[in-house]
């Protein structure tokens, strides 16, 4: 076996050990001392949530991906399936929905929430999930509805949707004020708005830096940095995080250092992590010394800044925007990063449990070999559940591609094509 | 799809997926309406698109939209429901080149903040691009006499539905012979079938509960191990007659009501009535003596709903039984050995 190369590692992110500690233990201590506990999807409006010195908001997505990143994926995948669910639901749920059943958890389980929230800007499942919660521990449970209309499909934003999930919006205020009984300060959610988006500003900066040669962060090093930006965004800590990340990552590109040592090949990934088995991911692709250094998930996050100056109409246009890819426009955004990216392939993760980004993918990976030369691997596997995962399979399969990008080398430009998300901000502007 | 083919010829169709796209609007713009339900034989080109954890009734209605067995369709309109029907029509969008491919997307919290006046909305928006196709106007008077129409066609279901319990092999024909046969035809061929007589008290009174009644004679098959089918909640089943449209106030209103009212189904949630209450309600008034939920492989809003279903459903003790189900030709073997096994528990107490 050839030697596999160690990353090198951004020292800035040795800081997380302690900042998710604290911030773990924040959640609990907030509980007993009788904030309402309030479940929220990853790309939900958490600014509002933090506005509300009642409400502790936290993520059972992230919960569950830290059952699956510390192996305990399986057994609590098994519980929820003897309790009835399916090995087909997606196994962020079953994760999350089985530790409440064995009770093994890397944060020593989650508490019983009090209160739900969910904007359906992500799948159909987790309204779900949360409704199945909502039954079992008689929740009150508010949805934010988005309707699905397609990002940068080239039409224009529906305004009925619009104001749709605008109204939602200013309802989830009420709805908090009522569980609370606190009237919302609209100074501290300006205040939260900005921090978040200097804090989404940062995020973004962090990521764009991958079309550096060599590419100074991986797509490992941003999931490992991802959970601040997801479930403290708004807060000065995770602000003063990336601030520190971001120093880092440009000194890294000033002294040509990549996160993958003798940085060969540069791919891009499409979908969920592999929080299961990412060190023998890494290992895969350190051995061919590829670098995914271009990916779909983890900007979701950076586009959810708001405009400080009208943030729930710019917010309801996000939602019903910037989430809702379709064949076309998502294989137009993976031959911009081809280029932008300088990129040599594409992997295209086929989730099993997860409908929502991988129905589709077989026509959008058509449609990246018209235009780019280069076929994407379509890799079956799943985002948290180990038992999909064989390491010889995944091996073969990634390395077997590896070598046809080597025997017809065929890299993205280099240059910026034009990106959606410009015609949506005009659009946005004009929409007030 | 024959039947549809035949009835096609010489009239503009257009398709519909399952479940709840207003049939009425694309009646009332001079279209025939025919419902996509899916196949039970070998998986087709809808391969190509859809990976194999995909539902069958997504993966095999892109098979019939695909391969040019329903050629003699000019455009098909998509319920977004869940996560694949939503993909379907990014699909069709892609494949259907210079058809008229539609989404209709529901109300997810039926009684959310601004939930009425969206769905009004979007009633409307989905009106005015059917009118634009057609190129033409839906007149509020064609609108309410396709109303009127579907209205009396959901009146016959309800008047066969006691052959639910008689014969539930050929009632669940005639809820699919109501979304594939025009209506006016529907109705004079239900009017000609005698009200059905209640069944006597024979077989297990059972409630279905699930999506679709799949494989094609899962239905049959049912009655010949024993249960009688009293009640369900399927959207090839109540969902299509349960609830008319209220002729009476303006017929968007009327749609968009009827959107809200209806039969719980698991793809939406926080209605007037919660599914599993329903579920319940629907075995006490029938005085069922269990509950069989027939949960699509692959289809993840039920794969979901169907766990806690179930505990509300034992808490009130009510035996209740899980099938996977899926579009095939037939019930297996095994299959009806564990509902044969089921029925034989409720039997003997």
């Amino acid at each position: 076996m050839a030697e596999i190369p160690q990353p090198n590692v951004i020292k800035t992110l040795r800081e997380l050990k302690e900042l998710m500690f604290l911030y773990y233990v924040g959640i609990m201590k907030d509980r007993e001392k009788g904030k309402k506990l309030t479940f929220i999807n990853a790309l939900g409006p958490l600014e509002i949530l933090l506005s509300f010195d009642g409400i502790v908001p936290a993520y059972p997505e992230n919960h569950a991906a830290a059952i699956q990143a510390r192996r305990q994926a399986v057994e609590n995948a098994e519980a929820a399936e003897g309790f009835g669910y399916t090995p087909d639901i997606c196994s962020y749920a079953r994760c999350d929905i089985g530790s409440y059943i064995t009770g093994k958890s890397p944060v020593g389980g989650m508490p019983k929430p009090d209160l739900l929230v969910f904007a359906s800007n992500q799948c159909w499942t987790i309204m779900k999930w949360w409704e199945s919660m909502a039954r079992k521990w008689n929740v009150p449970y508010y949805i934010i509805d988005v309707p699905s209309m397609g990002r940068g499909s080239k039409i224009l934003t529906d305004i009925n949707s619009l104001k749709y999930v605008e109204e939602q919006l200013w309802g989830l205020i009420e709805f908090l004020e009522k569980h609370t009984g606190e009237k919302f300060n609209q100074d501290k959610f300006n205040h939260l708005v900005k921090v978040s988006y200097d804090t989404c500003e940062l995020w973004r900066k962090i990521i764009l830096s991958g079309k550096n040669l060599p590419s100074p962060v991986s797509m490992f090093d941003q999931y490992v940095a991802m959970a601040p930006i997801v479930g403290q965004r708004g807060l000065e800590v995770a602000k003063g995080f990336y601030e520190r990340l971001w120093d880092e990552v440009q000194d890294r590109v000033k002294r040509g250092i990549g996160s993958m040592p003798d940085e060969k090949y540069r791919l891009y990934w499409d979908g969920l992590p592999l929080w299961h088995n990412m060190k023998d991911f890494y290992n895969i692709l350190a051995e061919k010394h590829a670098v995914l250094n271009a990916n779909n998930y983890t900007i979701a996050w950076a586009d959810l800044e708001m405009d400080p100056k009208n943030p729930i109409r710019n917010a309801a246009h996000k939602y019903l925007r910037y989430y809702d890819t379709q064949i076309k426009d998502r294989a137009d955004d993976i031959i911009r990063y081809y280029h932008s990216y300088s990129l040599d392939g594409f992997i295209l993760h086929s989730d099993h449990s997860c409908r929502f980004l991988s129905l589709g993918l077989m026509d959008t990976a058509k449609n990246v070999l018209d235009e780019t030369g280069t076929a994407p691997l379509l890799l079956d596997t799943d985002h948290g559940d180990p038992r999909l995962y064989q390491t010889e399979t995944i091996k073969t399969r990634v390395h077997a591609y590896i070598e046809t990008l080597e025997a017809s080398p065929n890299r993205g430009s280099g240059k910026e094509l034009p990106d959606m998300r410009e015609m949506l901000k005009e659009e946005a502007k004009f929409l007030g | 799809m024959d039947a549809a083919r035949k009835r096609a010829s010489g009239r503009r169709a257009i398709g519909m997926l399952i479940p709840d796209v207003p049939a009425e609007l694309i009646h009332a713009a001079g279209f025939y309406p025919v419902g996509v339900l899916g196949h039970r034989g070998s998986p087709g080109s809808g391969r190509e698109h859809f990976q194999s954890f995909t539902c069958s009734y997504s993966r095999s209605s892109l098979d019939l939209l695909l391969d040019g067995s329903m050629s003699f369709l000019e455009g098909v309109i998509t319920p977004f429901v869940c996560d694949t029907t939503r993909a379907v029509d990014v699909v069709l969008r892609h494949q259907m080149k210079g058809a008229f491919v539609e989404c209709y997307r529901p109300l997810k919290s039926l009684n959310g903040r601004g939930a009425k006046k969206y769905i009004l909305g979007e009633i409307k928006r989905l009106k005015e691009n059917i009118e634009k196709h057609a190129g033409a106007e839906i007149k509020p008077g064609s609108l309410k006499k396709s109303i009127a129409l579907y209205n009396r066609a959901r009146g016959e279901l309800r008047r066969l539905s006691p052959m639910r319990e008689t014969d539930p092999g050929s009632f669940y024909n005639v809820c699919r012979a109501f979304l594939v046969l025009p209506v006016e035809e529907f109705i004079a061929l239900a009017e000609k079938v005698k009200t059905p007589i209640k069944a006597k008290e024979n077989g297990i009174p059972i409630v279905i509960g699930g999506k679709t009644l799949e494989p094609g004679n899962l239905a049959k098959s049912l009655a010949d191990m024993g249960a009688r089918i009293v009640a369900d909640d399927l959207i090839t089943g109540a969902r299509l007659f349960e609830v008319d449209l209220d002729e009476d106030i303006d017929p968007i209103e009327a749609m968009s009501d009827r959107q809200i009212r209806n039969i719980p189904y698991a793809g939406f949630c926080q209605g007037s009535e919660d599914r599993p209450d329903y579920l319940v309600r629907l075995a006490r008034e029938n005085k069922a003596a269990g509950v069989i939920l027939a949960v699509q492989k692959f289809c993840e809003t039920f794969e979901i709903d169907t766990p806690e279903v179930r505990e509300r459903l034992k808490k009130e003790g009510i035996p209740t039984f899980m099938i996977e189900t899926d579009f095939e030709p037939e019930v297996s073997g095994a299959m009806k050995t564990r509902i044969e096994a089921f029925l034989e528990m409720i039997k003997n107490g």
